[in-house]
């Protein structure tokens, strides 16, 4: 059951990709990384939704920027697609319901969870791009010192 | 070094304004487009410049080796997502930097032309692709067969007719608010005819395809960067365009409570 969730994931993002424009050749990647996002939040053996969705957030990061150096391309076109399947759009949006609803207990409950999940993701996203930043920059820094000066 | 074109500073400033341009324009990320501005002045020779990029105002300024300063700014007015487009900018300014500004920059403008005219998918194509991503969400999340049906009929339905809006006046907030609305007319509708059986889950799933996801990565990668106007901008712009959406959706299921139906 929860093979054929993280294959739905896989195709989910592979739907992504067509509406974001990402190049055919990419596609497959791209899928494969909303599969193992949603696959992260299926299968860690963590009783925490917070935690849950920043690990998510980073395992996808880290899955972007490795594909994105691999396969010389944009770091966005495996992140977006991938991502897509686990953002709580549908947590947020239940909660912009109920608030435009007046269901006060629903949307108090939703919105906190979406803030909280979002913030999640958000952390995990942030954390890995700013350490890929610095593994970038420090492989920056050593080839200028290689290079002799005129 | 010796063989470096000798290249004309204002062709080199309308190459870069150029190629951030096409970025911005995409959905190319802050932090990429002022990257791609920087690697392809240093491929001519300038090491003394600054880029700014949000994604609505797009300026480069640079000193040549004399002290002469040039800078000039693009406004950003259409904004949409065809990453392929971003991808070929990047691939062109690899290039670009592997030949170390001996590509003639006539030559780069006119590979920048073409990138931009670069066709995105058939709308057939995007229309499969709001269906798929609708109707596998259903199943991620619920497994109902005729739920996913639903879901999967009214996601390519609604898509059709935004992309035929989206052509007539590229506004997102006008987009968004018929899909929410027209989405939420047509599952209300099925869950009426009993094609639905947790309407609530299928109007989420068929909604999917007008999440604002790109502009949450975006948001979060901003913040990473330290880009705070451009992080700012596009949180906001989410959760506008979520706002939107949400109000779109509950017209139909208030409208029909306030007639007692």
């Amino acid at each position: 059951m929860k093979v054929v969730q993280m294959l739905l994931a896989g195709v989910n993002s592979a739907a992504f990709c067509l509406l974001f424009g990402v190049p055919a050749s990419e596609i497959v990647w791209a899928g494969f990384g909303g599969l193992l996002g949603y696959g992260i939040t299926l299968l860690l053996p963590v009783n925490s939704t917070f935690l849950l969705m920043m690990a998510a957030g980073a395992g996808i990061t880290l899955y972007a920027e490795g594909m994105a150096r691999y396969r010389k391309a944009p770091v966005f076109l495996y992140l977006v697609p991938g991502l897509l399947p686990i953002v709580p759009g549908g947590v947020l949006f239940r909660a912009l319901f109920g608030l435009l609803q007046r269901h006060w207990q629903s949307a108090t409950e939703y919105g906190y969870s979406a803030f909280l999940q979002t913030g999640a993701l958000m952390l995990g996203i942030v954390l890995t791009s700013f350490v890929a930043s610095l593994v970038k920059k420090q492989k920056k820094l050593g080839q200028q010192a290689n290079v002799p000066k005129p | 070094m010796s063989n470096r074109l000798v290249v004309s500073w204002d062709a080199l400033l309308n190459t870069v304004l150029f190629a951030g341009r096409i970025m911005l324009e995409n959905g190319g990320e802050i932090g990429r487009v002022e990257e791609t501005a920087g690697y392809l002045l240093q491929a001519y020779g300038v090491n003394d410049y600054d880029c700014y990029a949000t994604p609505t105002v797009w300026m480069v300024s640079f000193r040549d080796d004399e002290g002469t300063n040039y800078a000039a700014m693009r406004r950003i007015d259409a904004r949409s997502s065809h990453l392929s487009r971003v991808a070929e900018v990047n691939q062109l300014s690899r290039q670009v930097c592997e030949a170390a500004g001996t590509m003639d920059l006539h030559e780069v403008y006119g590979r920048l032309e073409k990138c931009e005219k670069k066709a995105a998918y058939p709308d057939v194509l995007k229309v499969l692709g709001a269906a798929l991503a609708a109707g596998s969400f259903t199943l991620m999340i619920n497994s109902r067969w005729l739920d996913a049906v639903t879901a999967f009929a009214a996601g390519g339905l609604v898509k059709c007719i935004t992309l035929y809006i989206a052509k007539r006046q590229a506004n997102t907030l006008v987009v968004n608010l018929a899909g929410g609305l027209l989405t939420s007319l047509l599952v209300c509708a099925a869950a009426r005819l009993g094609w639905a059986i947790n309407a609530e889950a299928t109007l989420v799933s068929a909604l999917m395809p007008y999440l604002p996801g790109l502009l949450v990565v975006t948001t979060a990668r901003d913040f990473a960067r330290g880009d705070l106007v451009s992080g700012i901008s596009n949180g906001f712009e989410a959760l506008f365009v979520m706002l939107v959406l949400a109000v779109g959706a509950a017209m139909p299921p208030l409208l029909l409570a306030g007639c007692g139906l």
